[in-house]
């Protein structure tokens, strides 16, 4: 997954220049539909992990992983953003989220072997992302943008971490998953409206 | 590895051989190469190469190897000797798909020993997989299928790839059995394009379909909607609210429906219009429906924009609209039973129940009035579909309306005409006519307007009544067809009525049939009458029940056994026909078909055989033959009756009985010649008188001295002649039975002829008077002593046989008597040889078998012989003769040649006036 991005140039760049319409209006829907699954996936990870994650009303907003961007932002200043910044912030959120989707399947298995459906939704969760992750590749293609380089973020996530650690972790991309998804349905919304069918 | 089996099985067999030797699991040698697979049509070479252990065991090298394929010699021809150790083979355009290939050695005395076998396989390349496509099925995982192309004959791995722009997916591969569709194996991202492809490969090649790019999205097919149901609305009786849950589907993409409807009892389905279902939704409300009617319901789905699969068809669902007041006027009808009295009659009201779609729910009764002229209605509440009711004989106007829950119907107004009351304004050009496998009535209007008409109709059958079934028509309506139940082949009778305000009009009726087929049975033919040439053949019309149609005409088929069919057709409305020109005495076979419009059916044979004659024919000739005969006869039996007296002079001559003759007494005196009469004379023809004496002298041919003498031969000569007569008159024809009797009763008849004979003779010879006078004494003594007499002489001449040759001796005497004329004598003898016509004739009588033609009482021979007897008299001579003519009569004067030659002789005496 660390080479999607060069796969992805050969890939979109011969593609005949068609209207952003129908990538943007495929992005927005895909965003809309992750939307309504983000809160259940949460809830479902944090199910399985026990006290206190599994404890009712479980929030713990100042933890932030500093390999994966906060989707929180000022509205003056996302609304001072261009289409193509969007684009790239989302694509880059998106890129690590996938990656950081898979880190967590992957300490899920190692956590709560005996869980698939937690399993199935993260796996899910995290081709969705690689998706929309797609899509917004195609928008950029069609708006003849250029794509932006690849980025390991991964690649300074300590592999040495505790249980409770990843399950920290674990909340926190299944919760950043949430905000940037709603972000991306706002961005694409805006887009939608720019490029309409 | 298909072919490993083969080769070790070959191997086998080398270990077998070889195993003798001690070499276990070491071949003798090898084929190259080891497993080939080629593509089915190329040319293939195989190199097998021997070891040199091997060579130098069996004493071989390569030339001694054969190739088999399928255990059959290859020839040598394919065969290349490359070294000591190795021969090739080379086939030109395989043509196996697979084929055993086995190198062997020819070893010392043409033992084969197999070396290696491997198996050829042939086939094809894939090729590039077609018409890729994929299908989301809402809940399971994307599945794809593809046509492979040409069979390749090989195994052939089908590969579904899947990709991301940024992703690349587990490839599917095709289950055994089924290389035509995979299922892949992770959940669907929709709203991300994927690319798919299949890839294609076998041993001879690898072949990749087209690339497809897509949103799984537009490949759902959706799940069917689920729990639909129905509810109606007491509001409206048109409507029925549909509702239902959506698939989960649902929350992915918007939705499009399809919802269908049918009455119950319906096949086809009707539709909502697609673009009143264009969107999301949970329910639905259907209008326009028929009140009081249960329909059924269903309904499918599919992504709003129309890409992907309709959903399945939900499951059923049906409700029924709500009730609604009856939208029509029940059909009415009446009957008048026949049971009717002075004042009142018995009126049957009938109509028929309402159809659902116009009964608009349950009926609940019907209401029926019924008002006479200007007085107050009478009302019936009845739950039947019949009223019985007693009328005067007034004109009455009866209503009625049906009621359901909600409501009534309009009311149908029949009037009811007096009594007596005469119908009038039918309709005219009635037709029935079958269309559409339905019988249609067609009709046209009366001039007058028509309120309504009534159709009635039922079979005609010989086996069942006419049971009448109806229905109603509305006064405009000049065309219907019969709604019941109308079956093919039976004759209908169709009745239209026209009810007009006043009353109902004249019927008018008319028979059809739904369908005519041809007769089940043909018409029975049989003859009435059979002629020598012609025969009436006569048949009953069918029955109706097998008609099965309308007998149009009939086909009679006559033949003779050898003879060809003949046919004749016949009008419908005969039941008879002859048939003429037949040949008499034949037998005939005939048979008779019936046609309807579709078709004949034959009867049974029926058999007749012509008369050899025409009737009255052999009556005709038989009836004139045999009258002919009855009157031949009795022409005869009267001829002879009347002529009784010839014959009896033939048959049964007067004799003169000897015994009471008083020769003595008259020979020696005259007698006086007045006492002669005729009959006197006659008698004493055989005269012994003093001429006589001479005469019979000269016949006897005995000297005249001894008269007694003479007179006693001529007695035997007499009794000779009887004996004979009385033997011809045993054959005679009048009195064959009993010649005496009838002999008998001639003597009367014949004593008269005699005298007439003799009077006649006597005039002509008076000279000679004197002869007769000797018989006058004699004769009434025969008349009564005649029969014994008779008896008795046959009896003698029987006894003596010697009776005759005296007498014959008289002749021969006579003719040498010197008194006698030796003219006399001459004549007598020539007498016989040769004499006129008169003579023949005696002489045929006198033979015995002629007797039958001669005796038959012939007039003319009759005559000729009383002309014979009557010119007896002539010659003088003859007087004495006549004596013997008397007696012995006609015929028994031609008995015996003697007698008989009397009579030419006396005519020629006659004629020979001079002597």
């Amino acid at each position: 997954s660390l080479y999607l991005l060069s796969l992805l140039l050969p890939l979109l760049s011969p593609a005949a220049p068609i209207s952003p319409a129908e990538p943007i209006s495929q992005a927005y829907s895909l965003a809309l539909y992750m939307q309504k699954n983000t809160s259940t996936l949460l809830q479902t990870y944090l199910q399985y992990q026990g006290s206190p994650f599994s404890d009712p009303g479980f929030s713990a907003p100042e933890l932030q992983l500093s390999s994966l961007p906060p989707a929180a932002v000022s509205f003056r200043i996302w609304h001072a953003l261009d289409d193509v910044e969007r684009l790239s912030r989302g694509q880059e959120a998106f890129l690590a989220l996938s990656q950081h989707l898979q880190l967590v399947g992957d300490d899920q298995s190692d956590l709560n072997p005996g869980s698939p459906i937690l399993l199935a939704q993260l796996a899910t969760a995290r081709l969705r992302a690689q998706g929309l992750l797609g899509n917004m590749a195609a928008i950029m293609t069609a708006l003849g943008l250029p794509i932006p380089p690849e980025e390991d973020t991964l690649g300074l996530v300590p592999f040495g971490a505790s249980a409770f650690e990843r399950k920290c972790r674990g909340y926190i991309v299944t919760r950043e998953y949430g905000h940037w998804t709603d972000r991306a349905v706002r961005d694409l919304a805006l887009l939608k409206a720019k490029y309409p069918a | 590895m298909p072919t490993l089996p083969a080769w070790v099985v070959q191997a086998l067999v080398i270990f077998l051989t070889t195993g003798s030797t001690g070499q276990l699991l070491d071949p003798c040698g090898y084929i190259y190469p080891e497993s080939p697979v080629i593509q089915y049509g190329s040319n293939f070479t195989a190199v097998c190469v021997l070891k040199e252990k091997c060579m130098d065991n069996y004493n071989v090298n390569a030339t001694y190897i054969v190739w088999k394929t399928n255990h059959v010699a290859v020839p040598k021809e394919q065969y290349t000797i490359i070294n000591r150790t190795a021969s090739s083979v080379t086939f030109v355009s395989m043509a196996y798909l697979s084929v055993q290939l086995t190198c062997n050695i020819l070893t010392y005395g043409q033992l084969e020993q197999n070396v290696y076998g491997v198996t050829v396989v042939s086939g094809f390349p894939p090729e590039e997989p077609k018409n890729l496509s994929c299908i989301v099925n809402e809940g399971k995982k994307m599945m794809c299928q593809w046509d492979p192309g040409r069979e390749t004959y090989l195994e052939t791995n089908f590969t579904l790839k899947s990709e991301w722009a940024t992703e690349k997916f587990a490839d599917c591969k095709t289950k055994r059995g089924n290389p035509t569709s995979c299922i892949v194996d992770y959940a669907p991202i929709y709203f991300v394009n994927i690319e798919v492809w299949v890839e294609a490969e076998n041993s001879l090649g690898k072949a990749t379909s087209e690339h497809i790019n897509f949103d799984p999205v537009d490949r759902v097919k959706p799940n069917p909607p689920r729990n639909l149901s129905v509810s109606n609305s007491e509001e409206l009786s048109s409507i029925l609210k549909l509702s239902w849950i959506n698939p989960n589907i649902r929350n992915v993409i918007r939705l499009k429906y399809n919802i269908q409807y049918r009455t119950k009892d319906a096949t086809a389905w009707s539709q909502i219009p697609l673009e009143d279902t264009v969107a999301t939704r949970s329910s639905f409300t259907v209008q326009d429906l028929n009140p009081f009617t249960e329909y059924v319901f269903r309904i499918r789905c599919m992504k709003e924009d129309g890409r992907g699969f309709w959903s399945d068809w939900s499951e059923e669902a049906s409700g029924v609209t709500y009730e609604d007041r009856p939208s029509k006027a029940p059909s009415f009808w009446f009957k008048i039973n026949p049971s009717r009295t002075q004042d009142y009659r018995s009126v049957q009201l009938i109509w028929k129940t309402l159809p659902p779609f116009e009964a608009n729910g349950k009926i609940l009764d019907y209401e029926v009035t019924l008002r006479r002229w200007k007085s107050p209605s009478q009302n019936y509440t009845v739950n039947d579909t019949e009223l019985t009711v007693n009328l005067t004989n007034d004109r009455y106007v009866a209503t009625l309306a049906a009621r359901n829950r909600v409501g009534k119907s309009d009311a149908s107004v029949l009037p009811i005409p007096p009594y007596p009351f005469q119908a009038s304004q039918p309709v005219t050009n009635l037709k029935a006519f079958p269309k559409d496998n339905m019988l249609w009535v067609e009709w046209t209007a009366p001039s007058k307007s028509v309120r309504k008409y009534i159709l009635e109709w039922c079979v005609l059958s010989d086996s069942s009544p006419c049971v009448p079934d109806w229905q109603q028509e509305e006064g405009t309506v000049h065309q219907t067809y019969l709604k019941g139940n109308i079956e093919e082949s039976r004759c209908y009778l169709i009745v239209v009525t026209p009810v007009y305000p006043a009353g109902p009009g004249h019927p008018q009726s008319v028979k059809a049939y739904l369908k005519q087929a041809a007769p089940s049975k043909g018409p029975t033919v049989r003859t009435k009458k059979v002629g020598k040439t012609e025969a009436v053949l006569e048949w009953d019309q069918l029955p109706v029940d097998v008609q099965n149609g309308f007998i149009r005409n009939y086909s009679i088929f006559y033949k003779t056994i050898v003879g060809n069919e003949t046919v004749v057709n016949v009008d419908s409305s005969h039941t008879e026909y002859t048939l003429s020109s037949l040949t008499s005495d034949t037998l005939y076979m005939v048979r008779m078909a019936a046609y309807t419009d579709e078709g004949g059916k034959d009867g049974p044979e029926f058999t007749f055989t012509t008369p050899k004659f025409a009737q009255g024919e052999v009556e005709a000739i038989v009836v004139p033959v045999c009258l002919a005969f009855l009157l031949t006869t009795l022409l005869g039996v009267l001829f002879c009756f009347n002529k009784r007296h010839l014959i009896k002079k033939h048959i049964w001559p007067n004799v003169p009985d000897p015994s009471k003759s008083h020769i003595a007494q008259w020979s020696p005196h005259t007698p006086p010649r007045h006492n002669f009469n005729a009959k006197d004379q006659m008698y004493s023809d055989g005269n012994f008188t003093d001429v006589s004496v001479v005469e019979i002298e000269a016949n006897d041919k005995k000297p005249f001295p001894d008269d007694l003498k003479s007179l006693d031969l001529f007695k035997k000569d007499k009794v000779s002649a009887e004996g004979h007569s009385s033997g011809i008159g045993g054959s005679s024809c009048m009195s064959s039975s009993r010649p005496s009797i009838s002999s008998g009763d001639e003597n009367t008849a014949s004593t008269v002829q005699y005298s007439t004979v003799v009077h006649s003779g006597y005039r002509h010879q008076a000279p000679s008077v004197q002869v007769f006078s000797r018989s006058e004494s004699t004769q009434p003594l025969l008349d009564s002593e005649e029969r014994p007499e008779d008896a008795q002489l046959v009896a003698e001449s029987g006894d003596r046989g010697d009776s005759i040759p005296p007498r014959q001796q008289y002749f021969k005497q006579s003719c040498g008597q010197p008194d006698t004329s030796p003219d006399t004598c001459h004549f007598e003898r020539s007498d016989q040889l040769s004499c006129g016509s008169e003579e023949d004739l005696v002489r045929l009588k006198q033979q015995p078998g002629l007797g039958h033609t001669s005796q038959p009482c012939g007039s003319e021979q009759v005559k000729a012989l009383q002309e014979g007897s009557a010119a007896d008299t002539f010659g003088p001579r003859a007087e004495g003769h006549t004596e013997k003519l008397e007696t012995v009569g006609v015929e028994a004067a031609l008995d015996e040649g003697i007698p008989k030659s009397y009579l030419p002789q006396t005519v020629r005496q006659g004629g020979y006036v001079p002597q």
